[in-house]
């Protein structure tokens, strides 16, 4: 479960980013709910512009 | 003589000649890292935090939820594992927390972790940062709930 966590939130930012290496080590460097607002404001504009 | 903080009173203070603050908030990456360290302390439990978890497992054995009981037994073990470990466990959620001057607050450092915990185990009282972990978990397990909950129903795959 511990060793899980990582790969868990790897495999997620690595979706947010679309793999972008650059991108997921910035956003690993931002204000956790600053992050969380980061992703959901990524997904409303993604489920609006269909 | 060992110093005793008090982290109500104060949110910085001075160990060893280098100058700590606490904050309020922390980076994704150490978010990362404290989930981890909240199971290792959650589950560096004491033997009636054992019996309240075998009572939940006797539970969760009899209502036939067999995935539950694995995982609660797996934290178990490991929190067995762990039983001399929690004080360490509670200094590293605080230094998760605790940034000393001029310290990179975006990233998780093990090395850095180390040595602002020995720095402080020379000169203060370890209560008061085993008291902010104790009042941080329960906070940030809260935070990560809501945050779980938020991810899973909106998945992130293909966004």
């Amino acid at each position: 479960m511990i060793e899980e966590a990582d790969g868990y939130w790897n495999e997620y930012i690595y979706n947010i980013c679309e793999g972008d290496i650059k991108n997921m080590r910035e956003m690993k460097k931002m204000d956790v709910f600053e992050f969380f607002d980061y992703v959901q404001n990524k997904m409303k504009r993604k489920k609006k512009n269909g | 003589m060992l110093r005793t903080l008090n982290f109500s009173e104060s949110k910085t203070f001075e160990c060893g000649g280098r100058k700590f603050a606490l904050a309020e908030s922390i980076s994704f990456a150490r978010f990362m890292e404290l989930q981890k360290l909240i199971l290792e302390f959650g589950f560096s439990s004491n033997f009636q935090d054992m019996y309240k978890n075998l009572l939940i497992l006797y539970d969760n054995l009899n209502s036939l939820k067999f995935a539950d009981s694995a995982v609660l037994v797996h934290n178990m073990m490991y929190g067995i594992i762990k039983l001399d470990d929690k004080e360490d466990s509670a200094l590293k959620i605080a230094s998760l927390f605790i940034n000393e001057e001029g310290e990179d607050v975006t990233v998780y450092d093990d090395a850095k972790t180390k040595d602002k915990i020995n720095c402080w185990g020379r000169e203060l009282d370890v209560t008061p940062f085993y008291s902010l972990a104790v009042s941080l978990v329960p906070a940030w397990t809260t935070a990560f709930k809501h945050v779980s909950q938020k991810s899973s129903q909106e998945p992130a795959k293909g966004s």
